[in-house]
């Protein structure tokens, strides 16, 4: 009886033992999960750095970011050896365009990255509320910047302003207006909660100035003229920002936060360059000489931007002093004389004045010290906007809106002084209207900015206002400026079909 | 000593025996079989009492017992009589040989249950037939021994064959069965437990049957019994060891000097830079001289022996089995090898003199070394050039290498690979269980089990410094160790009753298996050629540990009426911390109905000694997926610049951990039957069965804009269909020339029934690497067709002239001389879209024929085994034909393709290679059926008799893989998995090879 008593007492054991519900729930021990992160500032800190590391991912500013929206201008033409996006030239994109796809992602990467941050800050009830603003501000910045660029190049899509945690989450997509409201929502929150200055241990992170500069140019592509002057002119009304004395110094190697720059990424002399598609690891430099330069060649200039150069050889009263900043031909010397440019040519030559000449981007290259040889990463910053942007959009934002025109014609000339181009009248550039201003700010635009990814969009706003008939300029028609949202994306989003695509693509 | 141990237990037996009771009456008797022989070890047991004895040496017993007693003899192999007293003081009896031959009483899960009274689909082999084949791995011995099982061995030594039950169950992960040993799940791998030991291993296939097993019986269950000693048995001693050589004569056709030099000039169009005048280091030969065997350095003839002391015994009521075993194989490729050493102990007891209260355990205790094969050495030996010696003195290390330069070529050197580098891996288990059992009431039996199965698995790395193609300017070390722990707590109450024409068994269990891992690892660079990471440079390590429970309640129930209709009932309930919660529960059902119709009346006095119809439903489940996959980590890396030049930490989460995953579930009809004639000398089993598995959890893109790529999530199915037959015949035992032949033959077809998306297709396999494939990925799964098939392009021979390229649907780059593609969907251009389903690794059946025959003292058994209609697809053949860097390969390349030479299908030369030749096409698909004599073994056994203290002496020869019947033109046809969701492609994998052994088996 006892040995009985004994055996139930043990299967009972067992029975009770098993029924430990506690046991059933085993959680990560290997790594931290976000049920237990997010409770520092450090963490909150951390969480919301991480989206500066899809900034300077290669499918962002290390690479595709430069190339797909300079192929998306007239400036830019791509060799036999381009291999990224080599369709964008001719608006021959399709839906299953890699690149197009790699860098959508890697914005929406950001956007993920940035709610992550965000949920942890809305969660988080213990890191001081001023802390916390920050760095929400600091987040929608980045989130903002990333739905205006979204928005810029494809138009509606989907909205996300929290982290997906289920398959649940799909959202479909939203409209182009819809997706400019959250990033200028997004930019105005930043604007109002950042400060205008870093200490040196934050310095490339976001500031009031850079959220003004991207409010700005959102708005402008927006088509909210007004209130896009209303903040460039705050913007210089900060006084934290002058064009540096000499052009060139914005695209050297040695650019790093001279003053000029609204908002740099760093790449820097760490590792090599980055090919990771998210950013991480620590690898810094930057490729971008290297896929414009002499040895790859993937890109190059064409004519239409030879000849927006205003050049003695082509029998203008004067030469553009921002041509020798920005385009190297064949022939020419370098690194002080001590090179001379052989250009391998991998493309046709290109029509200029009545000669055809080989000729190869200059700005951010490194022929201004050495011949890069067959090989060469830089460590040079990739300026996302700078100051003589700002300048001329608030030219522009005075043109257009019939606003102070003298201000205007005061602006380009600041722009075009500091290049040591003749001045507006002096160089006969027509600027007595409002039309003739905006005419002349589409010039300068042109010469000032080449090579920033701000023409394709420049293109893209003032076609829209009737400024420029970019279907001409470009050499396809409209419903070919926006790209088409990713196969990817329709295939694999249950809340968007195939009759979501943007117009023009199937 | 023998002698003296029966002995003693004769005169215990006797003294208790004739304590116990009154009107007793001393019997004594001699037990002989059908030839008058004395039968030794015969039990004698008083009925209804636990008094018994065994019989001597010459089958003499005495005992004594109440006058109207009556005696069961029992004997293995021969039919169990009772004797009633009667008064009677001599008892003679002639014991018949068992005509059933079948095992009578099979192990099934949390049980065991009588052959008849069986309802699903169950096959066994005895440990006799696992014995038979001098292997490291039970798997090995499994292949060919069970319908439904599929085994696919590697050669190499201690490595993992491939079981698949009843065909493949899972697109994303590994699908072997769940291993139970001694009533312990998830026992480990097969090749560490001595197939020596084992007493039967019985397969669960059926949803009835694994059912009781739930969330891990998806893909079948193996039960493994090892064995026990006998009750009243005198204490047994035997010895068995085993020696041999493995040797591998068949080798790759490779160019030989002059070849090579003659194929290189062509190739690179000039000769080569080095001089070949110039005498080698460390030889007296000119370079031009030389003619490396670079495969004759590689391979060895090897040792394997096995080795092993049993000993097993019993008193009334105690009873163990101890056994100690060695196994050695040294494997036919140089610097290789495996070393086993087994300790058993099982043993039990009844604690209380009535035998109500019993307490058994089992332990076994194993540690084993293996020095992997480094990878891709068959690779490097083919491509060896052959006017390079194999060593040279002058280099570090002492082996010779290639020079880029002076050779146009790289190849590393295989031998090198093979002694300097260590990758040893060292795992020691010890795996034990101890239960007791008390019977409450009459037929009611509670049973506590409590198990543990520890294993530490060590791996160490090691690439010295040394000189060669490349030469190694660091020793690189690296050490890892993984430490598992598995408790297993169970509870099970079981109750057998039979009322009048009612059979009833009901089982209930309670159990918690939990499973504890941790895991570390150390590395360190070193300049100097010490072994170990203490002192290195570059020191990494990292650890990481994790936990499992898995929480079951089961209940079965069996009712057999007239012991003519069966009827099984079984439901488990899984709970498993690796899902979610809220996501952690699954419920496992299953029945089977089975009709002894030879029971019925009116099947008596047929020829037909058994038929029984059997059909049996259920559902089962598999883990695919490891723990804490629910959860999305919060990665921290360096990554954003900000603050200065240099990377900072930051903060981020890459996956959509999805919380909703669960099992990947089976769903299995199976009908059987079960046919015997002539007192089932002559007996056949075949079964049908349906197995639908849905859930199964696949990798899912998800939108760009959602943030993370992609999830798993459970959302495929597929359906194996197959059927089984398994046959046995015996000769009449009472004959002197005994024999008997038994064969099984299965065939399974395999659908994928859905996928992520409609028209999804999974392409697997591209990791096997650009040598084999040039680049594509080698297989596809997609609705309709059989899981990874073989995927790629039709050839239609060589293009002869530009002409004939222009006419033809554009092929980018082709040239004369160029390979053929078809255009398979008329779009007048050759691209991936034309690319069909070629073939496929699964066989169209397998099966398996065993003969044993026994004349006098000889006995002989011959084993075959053999697969037929699957595809091979021989990605080391493309590589012999490469010829886009220069490498020795194959002769034949020198019959490529030239204006000249057009009556050839050998591709032209082609340095570019710009069409891709070689690419996954038909060219290299071959029909890998085979057939196998994998044993055949004779063996001679010197007969004892009277007082000798040898009681058993046997000798044996026997010869493994003597022949192997194929088409196939690499140097095995039997090639398991690569990676996941690629089997059956050849990129070099380590040869069978034969084996001649010699063995001896002592008893004493």
């Amino acid at each position: 009886m006892k040995l009985r008593l004994f055996l139930l007492l043990g299967l009972l054991g067992v029975v009770t033992y098993a029924c430990n519900e506690e046991d059933l729930t085993q959680l990560n021990p290997n790594s931290v999960t976000p049920e237990n992160y997010f409770t520092t500032a450090g963490e909150l800190e951390a969480a919301v750095l991480s989206g500066y590391a899809t900034l300077r991912a290669q499918h962002l500013t290390a690479r595709h970011y430069f190339f797909l929206n300079d192929l998306m201008d007239d400036h830019h033409i791509g060799t036999s050896a381009l291999q990224v996006a080599p369709e964008l030239v001719r608006g021959q994109q399709v839906a299953a365009s890699p690149h197009i796809r790699q860098m959508f992602d890697a914005l929406y990467d950001l956007v993920h990255r940035e709610n992550t941050a965000l949920d942890g800050i809305a969660a988080n009830e213990t890191v001081d509320e001023d802390v916390k603003r920050a760095l929400e501000a600091e987040a929608k910045f980045l989130r903002g910047w990333a739905y205006n660029e979204i928005a810029t190049l494809w138009g509606g899509a989907p909205i996300y302003t929290t982290r997906n945690v289920s398959l649940g989450d799909f959202k479909p997509r939203s409209s182009r207006e819809e997706v400019f409201a959250i990033a200028q929502s997004d930019l105005r929150f930043a604007v109002d909660n950042l400060l205008p200055d870093r200490p040196d241990g934050e310095i490339g992170r976001a500031t009031k100035g850079a959220a003004m500069g991207f409010l700005a140019r959102s708005l402008m592509q927006s088509g909210n003229v007004t209130e896009a002057k209303t903040v460039l002119q705050g913007i210089v009304e900060l006084n934290k920002y002058a064009l540096l004395d000499n052009f060139g110094d914005n695209f050297t190697e040695e650019n790093a936060f001279l003053g000029e720059a609204l908002f740099e990424v760093i790449f820097a002399q760490n590792g090599g360059y980055n090919w990771s598609d998210s950013g991480d690891g620590t690898n810094t430099r930057s490729i971008r000489a290297q896929e414009y330069g002499p040895s790859w060649r993937n890109v190059v200039p064409t004519a239409a931007v030879l000849a927006a150069f205003p050049a003695e050889a082509l029998g203008d009263s004067y030469t553009d002093p921002r041509l020798s900043e920005t385009l190297i031909f064949e022939g020419q010397e370098y690194a002080n004389g001590t090179e001379t440019l052989q250009i391998n040519p991998n493309s046709p030559p290109v029509k200029y004045g009545e000669n055809e000449v080989y000729v190869n981007f200059y700005k951010y290259g490194v022929y201004y010290k050495e011949n890069p040889g067959g090989y060469r990463e830089t460590n040079a910053n990739f300026i996302l906007m700078r100051y003589a942007d700002v300048l001329l959009l608030l030219a522009e934002a005075e043109a257009r809106t019939s606003g102070d025109l003298q201000k205007a014609r005061d602006l380009i000339n600041q722009v075009r002084a500091r290049a040591g181009a003749p001045l507006l009248d002096e160089a006969g550039i027509a600027n007595g209207n409002a039309n003739e201003i905006m005419d002349a700010v589409v010039h300068e635009r042109e010469v000032e900015l080449v090579g920033e990814q701000v023409r394709s969009r420049d293109l893209r706003r003032w076609h829209t206002a009737g400024i420029v008939n970019a279907e001409q300029i470009l050499g396809y028609a409209e419903n070919k400026f926006l790209l088409p949202i990713p196969e990817e994306e329709i295939t694999n989003n249950p809340m968007i079909g195939l009759e979501d695509q943007n117009p023009g693509y199937n | 000593m023998k002698l003296r141990f029966t002995q003693f237990f004769l005169t215990l037996t006797l003294i208790l025996a004739s304590l116990g009771v009154c009107a007793q009456v001393q019997v004594s008797g001699t037990i002989v079989d059908d030839a008058g022989t004395g039968l030794p070890g015969v039990n004698v047991l008083v009925v209804g009492t636990s008094t018994g004895t065994v019989t001597d040496l010459d089958g003499n017993f005495t005992v004594t017992a109440p006058a109207d007693a009556i005696l069961r003899l029992s004997y293995i192999g021969f039919e169990a009589q009772e004797v009633a007293i009667e008064g009677q003081s001599i008892i003679n009896v002639t014991l018949a040989s068992d005509a059933n031959l079948i095992d009578e009483v099979v192990v099934v899960g949390y049980g065991s249950q009588s052959r008849e009274s069986v309802t699903g689909a169950i096959s066994s082999v005895s440990g006799e037939a696992l014995t038979e084949l001098t292997t490291p791995n039970l798997g090995e011995a499994l292949q060919g021994r069970l319908a439904g099982v599929q085994v696919t061995n590697s050669g190499a030594p201690g490595a993992s064959p491939e079981i698949q039950v009843r065909g493949i169950g899972s697109i994303s992960f590994g699908s072997g069965p769940l291993i139970v040993v001694d009533g312990f799940p998830a026992a480990g791998g097969l090749n560490q437990f001595d197939s020596r030991d084992v007493e039967s291993i019985t397969v669960l296939k059926d949803a009835s049957s694994t059912a009781v097993y739930g969330s891990r019986a998806s893909n079948g269950v193996l039960l493994v019994t090892t064995k026990s000693g006998g009750k009243n048995q005198p204490i047994k001693m035997s010895l068995e060891t085993t020696v041999g050589v493995q040797i591998q004569r068949q080798r790759y056709d490779v160019m030989n000097t002059d070849q090579y030099l003659r194929y290189a000039e062509i190739m690179t169009g000039m000769p080569l830079a080095r001089n070949l005048d110039e005498i080698a280091p460390g030889t007296n030969l000119a370079y031009r001289d030389i003619d490396t065997d670079w495969q004759g350095a590689l391979f060895q003839d090897g040792l394997m022996t096995q080795n092993s002391l049993h000993i097993s015994g019993g008193s009334d009521r105690s009873s163990f089995f101890s056994s100690f075993g060695y196994f050695q194989q040294e494997g036919v490729i140089v610097g290789g090898g495996y070393e086993r050493f087994n300790f058993r102990f099982n043993s039990k007891h009844d604690i209380s003199e009535n035998g109500k209260f019993r307490f058994g355990q089992t332990l076994v205790l194993v540690n084993d070394e293996r020095q992997n094969e480094p990878g891709n050495v068959f690779r490097d030996a083919v491509q060896g050039i052959p006017y390079l010696p194999v060593r040279n003195p002058n280099n570090i290390g002492g082996f010779n290498g290639a020079n880029q330069g002076l050779d146009s070529a790289d190849p590393r050197n295989p031998i090198l690979s093979a002694l300097l580098f260590d990758n040893e891996n060292r795992d020691f288990r010890t795996l034990g269980t101890a239960f007791l059992d008390y019977d409450i009431l009459e037929g009611l039996t509670a049973t506590v089990l409590f198990g543990a199965n520890y294993n530490v698995g060590r791996n160490y790395r090691r690439n010295p410094i040394f000189q060669s193609t490349t030469d190694n300017i660091l020793n690189s070390i690296t050490e890892e160790r993984g430490t598992g722990y598995s408790p297993l707590y169970r509870g099970q109450l079981t109750y057998d009753k039979i009322l009048g024409n009612h059979t009833i068994n009901a089982t209930v269990v309670a159990e918690q298996q939990e499973g504890y891992g941790y895991f570390t690892s150390v590395s360190g660079d070193r300049t100097d050629n010490l072994d170990v990471v203490n002192g290195a440079g570059n020191i990494n390590g990292t650890s990481s540990r994790s936990k499992t429970v898995l929480r079951s309640l089961l209940a079965r129930a069996t009712y057999g009426l007239m012991g003519r209709y069966l009827f099984t009932f079984s439901v488990r309930r899984d709970q498993s911390s690796i899902f979610a919660p809220g996501n952690q529960t699954e419920i496992f059902p299953a029945g089977a109905i089975a009709w002894r119709i030879s029971e019925e009346p009116f099947m008596q006095n047929t020829a037909v000694s058994t038929l029984k119809l059997r059909a049996s439903y259920g559902r089962t489940g598999s883990i695919g997926i490891g723990p804490y996959e629910f959860q999305a980590p919060v990665i921290q890396a360096f990554g954003p610049v900000v603050g200065g030049n240099s990377p900072v930490v930051s903060a981020f989460i890459n996956d959509l951990a999805n919380g909703d995953l669960s099992w990947e579930l089976t769903d299995m009809l199976n009908i059987g039957a079960d046919i015997g004639f002539l007192n089932n000398r002559l007996n056949f089993s075949v079964e049908y069965y349906d197995r639908e598995v849905n859930n199964l959890i696949l990798d899912v893109p998800l939108p760009p804009s959602f943030g993370p790529d992609g999830t798993r999530q459970n959302v495929g199915a597929m359906r194996n269909t197959g059927l089984e037959f398994q046959g046995q015949y015996f000769s009449n035992r009472q004959q002197e020339f005994k024999w008997e032949v038994s064969a099984n033959l299965s065939r399974n077809t395999n659908e994928v029934l859905r996928l992520a998306v409609e028209d999804g297709e999974i392409l697997l396999g591209q990791q096997v690497g650009q040598p084999y494939t040039a680049d594509l990925p080698p297989t596809i799964t997609r609705p309709g067709d059989p899981v990874f098939s073989f995927y790629g392009f039709e050839t239609n021979g060589l293009f002869q002239t530009q002409s004939e390229i222009a006419d033809l649907p554009e092929q980018e780059n082709a040239q004369p001389g160029d390979v053929r593609f078809v255009d398979q969907n008329g779009d007048n251009v050759i691209d991936n879209l034309d690319r069909v389903i070629l073939g496929n690794y699964l066989p169209d059946f397998i099966y398996g024929v065993n003969l044993a025959a026994q004349w006098r003292n000889f006995d002989a058994r011959v084993f075959l085994q053999g697969s037929q209609g699957n595809d091979v697809y021989n990605g080391f053949r493309s590589m012999l034909f490469q010829t886009t860097r220069l490498f020795n390969g194959s002769p034949d390349r020198l019959d490529g393709w030239t204006p000249q030479n057009t009556s050839t299908d050998v591709p032209r030369i082609a340095l570019e290679d710009n069409n891709r030749n070689r690419r996954m096409s038909d060219r290299f698909l071959e029909d890998g059926s085979y057939l196998r004599m994998k044993n055949i073994t004779i063996g001679y056994r010197i007969p004892f008799g009277g007082n000798s203290a040898v009681s058993n002496l046997r000798f044996y020869v026997s010869a493994q893989n003597l022949f192997t019947i194929t088409n196939y033109s690499g140097l095995d046809p039997e090639i398991g998995r690569v990676t996941q969701g690629l089997v059956g492609f050849d990129d070099g994998r380590y040869p069978q090879a034969k084996t001649f052994l010699f063995g001896a088996q002592v008893g004493f």
